[in-house]
């Protein structure tokens, strides 16, 4: 848009502004924007909501299956030679729990770092999400689970 | 140039518009917005307290479980229920209060009861298998495993075993006969008896070597017509009544309700013997008995305290009954004379009962024969082999469910405590800061839960057991 006409829709809205008393400019330069503001921020909204909503049930499912699942090289020894059946495996590699976080979730893989504590008896699953905000901002999501071992 | 015409008159319009319209927009914006978050803070506390109770229930017992294969959570151990929903919940609401309440006792006798047998569905089954497997063998000992084998042989071996027992019949049969005619009386019901007999086996030799067991299915005819000659035959040695039962078998049958009445307390009977096997199975697995001066866990069980001077003289008395009962019908060297044969009975069985009530009590995996007569070789019944185990599986079966079920649960709770339990209930209050409803009047209900102060607030419960 060229200089001068940007100076003639100024001068428009001016001269509209004297006439309508106003109403024009509310609508033009207020009412509009905010609305556009407004429905923008609750889209963001629900998208941080509904990111960290589906983050929750992944680690969720996550934590519940590491609880259930989860044998340490010594536990797995002991069932092996007291003859009881196995009944799953967990891999320790972070890279996999990441894989299984992701697994089926709109998630971004690159956007994502899952943090894993395994202890004797618990758990903790910490996830950090960056998302897309606005003008290349970059909100930030953290997340925490913890679980009991449901160990044999 | 104007961007919009507006006649006179209609002049602020779109300013009224919108002065009325973008507040009601907000407001619907803001009400999706509070609604939401209040939904999500009461999804997340459900989410936080299942959390919460598995933690919990994770932290079972894992002694109580590998010894006594029991699963229960200790009452003392409420902290993990709360550091695990404060953990998980620390980033989205703000928790008020949280409780949690400890359910399903293994005090409880059915809760005690159904544990157990689902511990013993197997190994109780494989127990009481491998018992009579045992008997089995003892039965083979005997030396009627030929017998046996003998009615399951093959065509030739029974047929010869059954003319055999025919020929050795019709020789009785004569001699008794000639014994009839030298003049001897009394003869008569046992000649009947053994012709009975021997028409029963000639029927059975008959049908083994007509009988074609599957090899060819072509011969209807000849099958029809050896079914009829069998039955003539059977009429023949039984009578033509034996068959006119039948009405009264098919009004029997016609009589639905009491087959199915029968068949229930059938049912009922055998699942509570059933029961009644693996929970004595259970108790004889998992407890310690007074063999080979063993602890006496299970006697104490079935007989609480005193139980070594009741155990005792149970067990004394059983061997008494069984022994006795030997030396007095199966010992040929009893006197005839009744009373005489009753003391002599009384005095063997007694010493002999001592004799293995201690030898089963002092050492372990001692077995005496069943029926036990010194000295030994006049009953077959010598040969099967009683255990303590044995007398203890008999003792216990007489003992009813609920003592047994209250011994079991004195003596775990004497080990780990009598606060075990099986289920929890958790339950939480949390808030969430309220944006734009704020505006509502406290104690409006609004969800599942209500405002107050500006927050929303939520309680959940939750209850998880094994």
């Amino acid at each position: 848009m060229s200089r001068e006409a940007i100076s003639m829709l100024v001068k428009s809205l001016l001269r509209a502004t004297k006439k309508e008393k106003g109403s024009l400019v509310l609508e033009g330069v207020v009412v509009i924007p905010a609305i556009i503001i407004l429905l923008v921020g609750f889209m963001l909204f629900i998208r941080v909501f509904s990111t960290e909503v589906e983050l929750r049930q992944r680690m969720e499912s996550l934590s519940l299956e590491i609880s259930n699942y989860y044998y340490t090289v010594e536990m797995l020894s002991a069932r092996i030679v007291e003859g009881i059946p196995l009944q799953g495996i967990i891999n320790q590699d972070e890279g996999i729990f990441k894989e299984r976080i992701l697994s089926g979730s709109t998630l971004d893989k690159d956007d994502l770092t899952v943090g894993i504590e395994i202890s004797e008896d618990y758990v903790v699953i910490t996830c950090y999400y960056e998302l897309d905000f606005l003008l290349g901002q970059r909100y930030h999501l953290v997340e925490r689970n913890k679980r009991r071992l449901w160990t044999l | 140039m104007k961007i919009c015409f507006k006649p006179r008159g209609e002049r602020g319009s779109l300013t009224i518009f919108f002065s009325l319209a973008l507040p009601v927009l907000v407001l619907f914006l803001g009400i999706m917005l509070d609604i939401t978050r209040m939904k999500a803070a009461s999804n997340i506390l459900e989410e936080g307290l299942y959390g919460g109770l598995d933690s919990t229930l994770a932290n079972y017992n894992k002694e109580l479980r590998q010894e006594y294969g029991l699963f229960a959570v200790s009452s003392s151990e409420a902290e993990i229920f709360k550091d695990v929903l404060f953990y998980d919940l620390q980033d989205s609401v703000e928790i008020m209060n949280s409780e949690i309440t400890y359910l399903d006792s293994l005090s409880e006798q059915n809760i005690l009861k159904d544990q157990i047998l689902e511990e013993m569905k197997i190994t109780g089954l494989v127990n009481i298998g491998k018992d009579f497997l045992n008997q089995l063998k003892n039965f083979q000992n005997l030396g009627m495993s030929e017998n046996l084998e003998g009615l399951g042989g093959s065509k030739e071996e029974v047929s010869q075993s059954v003319q055999e027992d025919v020929a050795k019949n019709v020789k009785n049969i004569k001699a008794l006969e000639e014994r009839q005619k030298a003049g001897e009386e009394g003869l008569e019901e046992e000649i009947k008896g053994l012709y009975e007999e021997n028409k029963d086996l000639v029927i059975l030799a008959e049908d083994v070597a007509n009988g074609d067991y599957g090899d060819e299915f072509g011969e209807k005819e000849e099958n029809e017509k050896g079914w009829a000659e069998s039955l003539g035959r059977l009429e023949e040695a039984y009578g033509k009544d034996i068959f006119s039962k039948g009405d009264q078998v098919d009004d029997f049958l016609q009589n639905k309700e009491k087959i199915t009445k029968t068949e229930n307390i059938l049912e009922t009977g055998l699942l509570g013997i059933r029961d009644n096997l693996l929970l004595d199975e259970y108790i004889l697995e998992h407890f310690e008995n007074m063999s080979g001066l063993g602890a006496g866990e299970v006697e104490e069980i079935m007989y609480g305290d005193n139980y070594v001077v009741k155990t005792i003289l149970e067990v004394f008395l059983w061997r008494l009954t069984l022994d006795g009962i030997g030396y007095f019908v199966l010992d040929p060297k009893s006197p005839p004379e009744p009373v005489s044969r009753l003391i002599y009975s009384a005095v063997a069985g007694g010493v002999t009962a001592i004799y293995d009530t201690a030898g089963m009590l002092l050492e372990k995996d001692f077995s005496v024969p069943l029926i036990h007569i010194e000295p030994q070789g006049f009953t077959p019944l010598e040969k099967i082999e009683f255990s303590y185990r044995n007398q203890l599986q008999l003792m216990l079966l007489l003992k009813s469910e609920e003592e047994k079920l209250e011994g079991v649960y004195k003596k775990i709770a004497e080990e780990y405590g009598s606060g075990l339990y099986t289920g929890i209930k958790g339950s939480a209050t949390c808030r969430q800061k309220i944006i734009f409803l704020s505006f509502l009047p406290d104690g409006t209900k609004i969800l599942d839960g209500y405002v107050e102060g500006g927050y929303f607030y939520v309680s959940k419960e939750l209850t998880k057991s094994y």
